[in-house]
């Protein structure tokens, strides 16, 4: 009696894992989608519709397009891959992908874009490639760009907006004076890099990692300016009082707010947002702000193929599908991302929208190596450091660079 | 009776499931301290090496200092809360039931949701910057101030769990012998006396408990900390346990990162150890 | 979640001598009051924030004019939110239901059979006590991995079954209660199982009872296994949701009418036994 309770519980347990497999005759594929559309409705609304145009045209495979938070991705896509559970195929940036190349879980894609590789943005392609083989699929492209709010420089007589450190630090007072922080620096660690400090260094000529990739070099002197600079900032009354914590969110943010005058790495959809809060006629556009370099952070979004899926043609076709013109077209139009190919017009784009486009040609997919983002990890609490102001620019750089110098080292 | 194979039987589910999640997983945590295990799975066997690395670690000794920190500050907190309430419960009875309920409400939710509602409550834009404001005093970082976090985050657990402790106290209370306190009130002693001479030695023992539960307890804080600072501000509130789940979720050293629970491990045995040493010998 | 230190017996308040009214302390009173009001209002403006209309003022600049409840009906009527209570109720009452089953099983084998090795088992199981979950959560999680449990249910559930204070809670209950009962069933020619079925679990209803909503109250509750175990939508927790739309800048209200339909199931369990939780708080130290 009792063993056969602990049979029908065995059997009960492991039910509930089985149903999750294959069913009969159809392969099924899992995709990990991220909220790259911003509001919910219209993103289920449209993943929804995606996931049906798919099987309308492919009977045999059965979509499911799981909505993932962009929070903890990195754990999440490393757990999934490591106990070959969760996804087929996941949408990664050219920064995540490489760690996953170089441990054997991903599986090139080369004959999903071969068909109409010349279509694709040749920054994407680059960007998505490790080793020579193209890994992702890219379905979109995405740029950052300063947005700023037009009326905060003109209540203080500043017509031109400051394009270079130095007219920053030259507006920066004008503002401080009516309780203005000029720039809206997010300085929470959950905000990537590549949205906060990189630009910065990038724009004054840094590098995150030196040639070779085995050591780092952001604490060289370009770092350690771009992060003096925005010390010099802070003490100019030109950062917001709680900058170590804050994040970029622009709804309900200190930006939107009008208590800040400048988000430095803002992509078109928080542009649209902004608008929304402030006036869209009050929303301006910049180029990347520099120091001697333009540089914009844009990435392409590449659907990966995970080399533990049981059905990797099945696969193939869902990212040749999702990167299809027509499919694209309406990502960009919804996402307020870039397609990633240059045969597509996104449907009545914005004045904002198409201001970004501006920055595309100084798109730069950011330092592309298996430990960035254990990198970022490490640097982030080094910058909160030199913001709360217990190390200098330069202790706090060389702390960080320390640790993720020992880190590279480590994992040989 | 004696039915060897019945008994057995019986226990058995619970055995496998014992055997297998915490047997395992025990010896499993020094076995993979002795490895460099990465979440792909690979590992080699490299002796004592991770604790050699531990050592030589400052981020490590940073959160074993701000773990120790933490428990400092929250464990006379809590307790401090917990016997305080107990003993205005005692002393009150009108609407009594409904007060103690009040108080040991939040226990009953996740810390999570403290969490959540705390971080706003917090916030630079939040309640009580906001209410500040009014006043034209502030805004104070509450989580942005690494000297002020560690006592945020404490507070935020205090309020979630002191019921618990709270209700042990108040049951303590309760059975000491209202003729004891009679006795001395006749005998010429005020409330403090009483309180110092009576009540305390007769509530040792649920003092005691309360100690242990909530030590080890706030060695083990991280839903508040994940939610509502990440470990920051500049790794103020980057805790031992913060740590493991860093080395081990972010940074795939699951090797390195079980290091990091053995010492966990450690550090909770020792201190009931030692609490449990001090009330033997207070019962002796 | 670990009980390591045995609970002092409080020996039970004897009636001693007539209780003599106490005398009206009204500042205590209203000391208490305060500290329980105070305790109180985190919830407060939870719900306040969670009703007020969307887009209109409200905490901390000023008390909402009115209330709404436009942001709760979004939240129920967007496909995360109630996905992941269907999840939690999955991971609590199947936990409560194996628990209780299997644990009581257990208790009564240790409380009332002799088999080999009893003893040794049953400090085996209080040993582990000692061991914080999180000291065991890496080989845990490659274990589930290794199964091939990561993102399934079974992967959530199944390693917080084995639970020492259920067994241990069990066993001293059911020790206490009399030979003579299975005795007599026995000479009746009762199997093993029906006495189990027939006997044991109606008697122990009370502390299956109490076991049940603490299990419950874990489980809901529970935050770190499922965020490492829980990959998808498919399982993630309530707990494990909330945390992320923390991170993912979700408009105030939504955070706060989330926070708040995620706890309602714990303040109904609290409404509905809070005489029996905090009876059994100070009866059996469950933590």
């Amino acid at each position: 009696m009792l063993v056969g309770l602990t049979a029908v519980l065995g059997a009960a347990l492991a039910g509930c894992g089985a149903d999750a497999g294959s069913g009969t005759d159809k392969s099924s594929v899992t995709l990990w989608m991220y909220p790259v559309i911003g509001d919910q409705a219209k993103s289920q609304a449209f993943w929804t519709k995606v996931e049906k145009d798919f099987e309308a045209a492919n009977g045999t495979i059965d979509l499911t397009i799981d909505q993932q938070p962009w929070d903890g991705r990195q754990e999440k896509i490393t757990t999934a891959l490591a106990s070959k559970k969760g996804f087929d195929l996941v949408v990664l940036g050219p920064d995540q992908i490489p760690q996953y190349a170089q441990q054997g879980t991903l599986v090139p894609v080369d004959d999903v874009v071969a068909p109409a590789k010349t279509s694709f943005l040749p920054n994407s392609l680059t960007a998505l490639t490790v080793d020579g083989k193209l890994y992702g699929v890219p379905i979109y492209q995405t740029i950052t760009a300063p947005i700023y709010n037009k009326k905060l420089f003109t209540d203080v007589g500043v017509t031109e907006f400051p394009q270079t450190w130095e007219a920053f630090k030259a507006a920066a007072p004008k503002l401080a004076a009516k309780k203005i922080a000029i720039l809206d620096y997010p300085g929470a660690p959950e905000v990537s890099l590549n949205q906060s400090f990189y630009p910065l260094l990038w724009g004054n000529g840094g590098s995150v990692f030196a040639a070779d990739g085995k050591t780092v070099a952001f604490n060289a002197p370009e770092g350690v300016e771009a992060l003096q600079f925005l010390l010099d900032l802070q003490k100019a009354g030109g950062l917001p009082g709680n900058t170590a914590t804050k994040k970029n969110d622009i709804e309900g943010g200190t930006l939107a707010a009008g208590k800040t005058a400048v988000y430095h790495a803002a992509t078109a959809l928080q542009a649209v947002q902004l608008g929304a809060a402030i006036g869209a006629e009050n929303v301006g556009v910049g180029l990347p702000l520099e120091s001697g370099k333009k540089v914009a952070f844009g990435i392409p979004g590449g659907l990966v193929l995970a080399k533990h899926s049981p059905q990797p043609d099945a696969a193939k076709k869902v990212a040749a599908f999702l990167s299809s013109p027509e499919v694209a077209a309406e990502l960009a139009k919804e996402s307020g991302f870039f397609p990633a190919r240059d045969d597509v017009t996104v449907p009545g784009a914005s004045p904002a929208v198409q201001e970004f486009a501006k920055s595309l040609e100084f798109a730069f997919p950011g330092d592309t190596h298996p430990m960035a983002r254990q990198v970022m990890a490490l640097v982030a609490p080094e910058l909160q450091a030199a913001l709360l102001g217990k190390k200098d620019a330069k202790t706090a750089l060389d702390d960080a660079a320390k640790e993720a110098n020992a880190l590279l080292a480590g994992s040989g | 009776m004696r039915d060897p194979i019945t008994g057995l039987l019986f226990v058995l589910p619970m055995l496998v499931l014992f055997l297998v999640f915490r047997f395992v997983p025990s010896l499993g945590a020094g076995a993979m301290s002795l490895t460099d295990m990465s979440l792909g799975g690979e590992w080699n066997f490299i002796g004592a090496e991770n604790y050699a690395r531990l050592f030589d670690d400052p981020k490590f000794w940073d959160s074993l200092w701000i773990t120790l920190l933490y428990v400092a500050i929250y464990v006379p907190l809590t307790v401090v809360a917990a016997l305080a309430t107990a003993l205005l419960l005692n002393a009150v009875v009108f609407m009594r039931g409904f007060f103690r309920g009040m108080l040991f409400l939040p226990y009953v939710t996740s810390f999570v949701m403290a969490g959540v509602i705390w971080r706003w409550i917090y916030e630079f834009d939040g309640l009580i910057n906001g209410l500040l404001g009014k006043l034209d005093v502030g805004p104070i970082g509450f989580l942005e101030d690494s000297a002020l976090v560690l006592p945020a985050l404490a507070v935020v657990s205090v309020w979630k769990g002191f019921g618990y402790s709270m209700l042990i106290l108040l049951a303590g209370l309760k059975a000491i012998p209202a003729s004891y306190l009679e006795a001395a009130t006749v005998d010429g002693a005020g409330p403090w006396q009483r309180f110092r001479r009576i009540t305390l030695p007769l509530l040792k023992p649920a003092l005691f408990f309360v100690l242990v539960i909530e030590t080890i307890g706030a060695f083990q804080t991280f839903d508040t900390i994940y939610v509502m600072t990440g470990g920051g501000p500049a790794r103020a509130s980057y805790t031992l346990i913060y740590g493991l789940y860093d080395q081990g979720f972010k940074f795939s050293n699951l090797g390195y990162a079980a290091t990091f629970g053995v010492v966990l491990f450690a550090l909770v045995l020792v201190v009931s150890l030692i609490q449990r040493r001090l009330l033997d010998r207070g019962n002796a | 979640m670990t009980l390591t230190a045995t609970r002092p017996a409080t020996t039970k308040a004897k009636p001693s001598a007539k209780p003599r009214r106490k005398p009206f302390r009204w500042p205590l009173w209203v000391l208490l009051a305060l500290v329980s009001a105070i305790t109180v209002s985190p919830f407060v403006v939870m719900f306040v924030v969670a009703l007020s209309p969307p887009g209109s003022p409200t905490l901390p600049v000023q008390w909402p004019e009115s209330l709404s409840l436009k942001t709760i009906t979004d939240l129920l009527s967007a496909s995360g939110f109630l996905g992941w209570t269907v999840n939690t109720v999955i991971y609590s009452v199947v936990s409560v239901v194996i628990i209780l089953l299997t644990a009581s099983m257990a208790g009564y084998a240790f409380a009332k059979k002799r088999f080999p090795g009893r003893d040794a088992m049953m400090w085996a199981f209080l040993a582990t006590f000692m061991v914080p979950f999180q000291a065991t959560l890496i080989p845990m999680f490659v274990l589930v991995s290794q199964l091939g449990g990561v993102d399934t249910f079974w992967g959530l559930i199944v390693p917080t079954l084995a639970n020492s204070q259920a067994v241990f809670l069990m066993r001293q209950f059911i020790r206490d209660l009399p030979d003579e009962l299975f005795e007599a069933a026995k000479v009746d020619g009762a199997s093993e199982w029906r006495i189990y079925w027939q006997i044991v679990l109606p008697l122990t209803k009370p502390i299956l009872a109490t076991l049940g909503v603490f299990v419950f109250l874990w489980h809901w509750n529970d935050f770190l296994w499922p965020l490492v175990m829980a990959q998808s939508d498919e399982v993630r927790t309530l707990t494990v949701g909330l945390a992320s739309l923390r991170t993912e800048g979700a408009p105030l209200a939504h955070l706060m009418g989330s926070a708040a339909l995620s706890v309602l199931p714990c303040l109904l369990v609290f409404a509905l036994l809070q005489r029996y939780l905090v009876n059994s708080i100070s009866m059996t130290g469950l933590k």
